[in-house]
């Protein structure tokens, strides 16, 4: 079986972290700038390379980014990847613009299954797993918190919340975007990644205008600020609540009952229903 | 010709034949089986350098002739004394008997003979005796960490055998040939009375069989060297003279921009040097009488962390050896110079090298490697604690007189900051000129090092080496004894070798040139806990006192476990981020020891002993009678 997994290098959660105004960017205010690999990007190469010893087969590890984002790749090959690509790029394009340099390398590798973190630490948008699917047309599976792979058939165990896990299969080939919790990563030792030959990583440059569509910052920041917490008074949380409702009560201020409408039938049945169900609410406006 | 005896009377010269042969196949297979163990050891991975051979030679037969380490325990220094001279002078007189014999060399007659005889059955007396010893200790358990090993019970009682036939030999000869007037080997000649009844004719035949007896004893004694604990005869002593260079406790340095992966995952990845110090160890279990981890239930005895290496069939179970604190109490307590502390470090080693660590573990690791600090807080505040203190931190390449290195506890933790600042205050006071690095410190990587990460501590030395040398300070000033151990001893092997100082040193050195004043202090009883890293490490165990001495009123109350026999706290070798039970109920212990000392205030000299001692005051519910202070923070109250 043949894995690919798109990791991401993003600026360590524990540095400190300031705006810079004139780009809309969250910068590092640190004396050099400190990188990691994004936690569930970590997981996944996690679930990827015990997947292979367990199947047997190889793991790529790609990546897109500046040249020094290659540290990401020599983390995976010190761990066990058997190959690297560095998409060479220097600044982040959008998550459609991403998903389609990131398909041109994949398109080459033609993995059996293409393994990601369901979001990145500092962009979070959590596109690029659906824009990649598209571009590749495969099918996607995000938000896994466990993958195994029976047959041709890759089953995987979805994260929807509250406690609530969904159990899926899908055939392969696929994009399967795992979170944080797919995988205990393993530790990698700084001894193991010095014996990382850099020779090992195979260089591409991102080429954005190659892609034939200029539009690759479609989506633009308005702005940026930091998040505000406001302290408020609580009263003490009814003990007999379930302990996700009352950390819920004492975040949100209240537990109120879902709302929610369940709607089945038929695939075009469900889409008009839900259609109309954002027509009436004022979400969808056309 | 005055008196003499025979050598060898009453066995037949074929006998006299056997004997030579017999006992010279068994001395051949003996050193044939020690060879192939020294080239064994000798096939380990290369080690430090040797070096300073006259020192080591001297070290050697104070260990062996004199009162060495094994004294400190004085009922193990005369149980052992005992069997090794009686058996010297029982191993001499073999040699002079077999010259007499051979090299008809007669020297033997008339007050030599005497005085020979005298000698040689007062060895043997105390030889005995030390074995007797040794034996009520195997069985009676009564010395708590000496392990009760039917394998031992078994060599002493045949050693004593070997003994004691020799005595009853002499016996048998002298009631044989009616020498009565041979009063002078007192034990064999009590003994030949017992032979009086025993009619005439008989005694010659069972004189023969009683050395008959004595001999073949004296053959397995040789050829059970290799495989008990005999063969410490050979390799105690060579472990001794042949031990790595430094205090006990330093873990090895290995160059890693070679092919060789750091750590051991199997008995041939172990250095010559520690591979020979599993054969010097000769389970006397005085290692585990004084290790904090096994006082505190865990799993973990250094004698078997050797002894199961030894044995190379099973390997030491991770719950051993992270349970280490690395306080290196075993390693100074060993009286064969035997390192089980470097042994631990290179089993944590092996299993970073596999990826085989704890989440947390891992955490702190990746946050030294990223961050600098072992708790993954941004470098960028680093040097937050001291913003309005008036400190001059040094700029890229500007020189430095004295450099005080904060270490990440005193630029982080609130109750390191308390520390650092009081130094700094002191050092104000005193009209010292001094500078900090800021930002630019990074963790000197001894939590990596202990922690079995070499890459880590390797990455992280070369930076700070790089730093320090840019600045060429005269002196490198620390309050934290695990900077003060790695600055000063550990970044030697890597290229950087700098003058460096703990604070209580110099803080010491100031009150003597008068620099400082103490005039007033709300202490009175206290107790000082020897932080691992200064008393056994460093040998630094007088400063402290010294300082605790100048607070107006203290009354220093010693804990029976003082200075370089101090009891960790439990946080040392990484234990902080691996979080093991042990480690909290050794710093009760430890506490425990200083709260019985009617003490309410513990100093100490170490932030990592500050907060593990304060918050176990915290857990007996004791931090309202028992205040925890560094001595600079004892100081900066007493000169204010």
């Amino acid at each position: 079986m043949r894995i690919a997994v798109c990791l991401k290098q993003v600026p360590d959660a524990a540095s400190t972290l300031v705006i810079d105004h004139a780009t809309m960017r969250v910068v590092q205010a640190e004396p050099e700038p400190v990188y990691a690999l994004n936690p569930p990007d970590r997981s996944a190469l996690e679930v990827a390379l015990r997947l292979v010893g367990r199947h047997g087969g190889t793991v790529t590890a790609v990546t897109l980014g500046p040249s020094e984002s290659e540290a990401v790749l020599i983390q995976a090959l010190a761990r066990g990847a058997d190959g690297a690509v560095h998409l060479v790029g220097r600044e982040e394009p959008d998550a459609p613009a991403k998903a389609a340099l990131l398909s041109q390398v994949l398109r080459d590798l033609a993995p059996d299954l293409i393994l990601l973190g369901d979001r990145s630490q500092d962009a979070g948008d959590g596109q690029v797993s659906a824009w990649l699917a598209e571009a590749l047309a495969l099918p996607l599976v995000a938000g896994c918190v466990g993958v195994k792979v029976e047959g041709s058939v890759v089953v995987a165990e979805r994260n929807l919340g509250r406690g609530y896990r969904q159990v899926v299969t899908c055939p392969l080939p696929a994009v399967v975007a795992v979170e944080t919790g797919a995988a205990d990563p393993c530790y990698v030792s700084v001894y193991a990644r010095s014996r990382v030959s850099a020779g090992r990583v195979r260089r591409v440059a991102a080429d954005l205008r190659g892609l034939g569509e200029d539009d690759a910052t479609a989506v633009r920041v308005l702005g940026v600020g930091p998040r505000r917490i406001r302290p408020k008074r609580l009263p003490a949380p009814d003990p007999r609540l379930a302990a996700a409702d009352r950390l819920q009560l004492a975040l949100q201020g209240g537990v109120s009952e879902r709302k929610g409408r369940l709607v089945s039938g038929t695939d075009s049945d469900v889409v008009k229903e839900i259609v109309a169900f954002l027509q009436e609410e004022g979400i969808l406006t056309t | 010709m005055g008196p003499t005896r025979e050598i060898l009377w009453n066995v037949p010269g074929p006998v006299r034949l056997g004997m030579y042969l017999g006992l010279f196949l068994c001395l051949g297979v003996t050193v044939g089986t020690l060879a192939w163990r020294l080239r064994r050891i000798l096939l380990g991975r290369p080690d430090g350098p040797v070096g300073g051979i006259g020192q080591r030679v001297r070290e050697l037969l104070v260990e062996v002739l004199g009162r060495g380490r094994i004294w400190r325990d004085p009922f193990a220094g005369a149980m052992h004394g005992a069997m090794f001279w009686g058996f010297l002078v029982l191993f001499a007189a073999t040699i002079a008997d077999a010259l007499e014999h051979q090299a008809s060399v007669r020297f033997l007659h008339g007050w030599v003979y005497r005085t020979f005889k005298l000698v040689v059955d007062l060895g043997g007396g105390l030889f005995m005796v030390g074995l007797l010893l040794a034996l009520w200790q195997r069985i009676s358990h009564r010395r708590r960490h000496v392990p009760r090993e039917v394998t031992e019970v078994v060599l002493l009682v045949f050693l004593l055998a070997v003994a004691g036939t020799g005595f009853l030999l002499e016996g048998a000869r002298i009631a044989a040939t009616s020498a009565w007037e041979e009063w002078w080997p007192l034990i064999g000649w009590s003994l030949a009375h017992l032979f009086e009844r025993v009619s005439g004719d008989s005694l010659p035949g069972m004189h023969l069989a009683l050395w008959l007896i004595h001999v073949i004893a004296v053959g397995a004694f040789f050829l059970l060297i290799p495989w008990t604990t005999l063969s410490h005869l050979l390799f105690s002593p060579l472990n001794v003279l042949l031990r790595p260079e430094g205090p006990p406790g330093l873990p090895v340095t290995p160059d890693l921009s070679g092919l060789e992966r750091p750590g051991a995952r199997e008995v041939g990845e172990l250095t010559w040097s520690e591979l020979l110090s599993l054969e010097a160890c000769t389970r006397c279990g005085r290692c585990v009488a004084v290790c904090p981890a096994t006082a505190a239930g865990a799993p973990l005895s250094p004698m078997s962390v050797v002894q199961t290496l030894k044995r190379r069939a099973v390997w030491v179970t991770p719950e051993e050896f992270w349970a280490c604190t690395s306080c290196g109490a075993c390693a100074w307590e060993c009286p064969v110079s035997v390192d089980p502390l470097r042994l631990v470090v290179e089993l944590r080693r092996g299993a970073v090298e596999g990826g085989q660590v704890a989440p947390h573990v891992a955490r702190a690791l990746e946050a030294l490697y990223a961050h600098g600090n072992p708790g993954g807080l941004p470098r960028s505040q680093r040097a937050d604690w001291c913003r309005d203190l008036g400190v001059r931190l040094l700029r890229e390449g500007e020189p430095a007189d004295i450099l005080y290195w904060v270490g990440c506890a005193g630029a982080y933790d609130p109750a390191g900051q308390s520390v650092a600042r009081a130094v700094v205050s002191l050092l104000q006071r005193a009209g010292v000129s001094f500078a900090l690095l800021g930002v630019r410190e990074r963790c000197t990587g001894e939590p990596a090092r202990r922690l079995g990460e070499e890459g880590c501590f390797q990455h992280l030395a070369r930076l700070n080496i790089a730093t320090l040398k840019g600045h060429a300070p005269k002196l490198v000033l620390t309050h934290c004894p695990h900077c003060f151990q790695v600055l000063r001893r550990e970044y030697s092997s890597l290229g950087g070798t700098f003058a460096v100082v703990h604070h209580t040193e110099f803080l010491a050195r100031l009150l003597q040139d008068g620099r400082l004043r103490s005039s007033r202090s709300g202490v009175d009883l206290l107790t000082f806990h020897d932080p691992c890293q200064l008393a056994r490490g460093n040998g630094v165990v007088e400063a402290p006192r010294q300082l605790l001495a100048a607070v107006p009123g203290a009354e220093l109350r010693e804990m029976p476990r003082a200075k370089e026999r101090a009891l960790c706290c439990g946080g040392g070798g990484g234990q902080m981020w691996l979080g093991m039970a042990s480690s909290e109920r050794i710093s009760l212990l430890r506490l425990d020891e200083a709260i019985a000392t009617n003490a309410r205030t513990v100093a100490t000299a170490c932030p990592y002993c500050r907060v593990m001692l304060e918050s176990a005051a915290e857990a007996r519910g004791a931090q309202g009678s028992v205040a925890v202070k560094d001595v600079a923070e004892l100081l900066v109250e007493a000169v204010s």
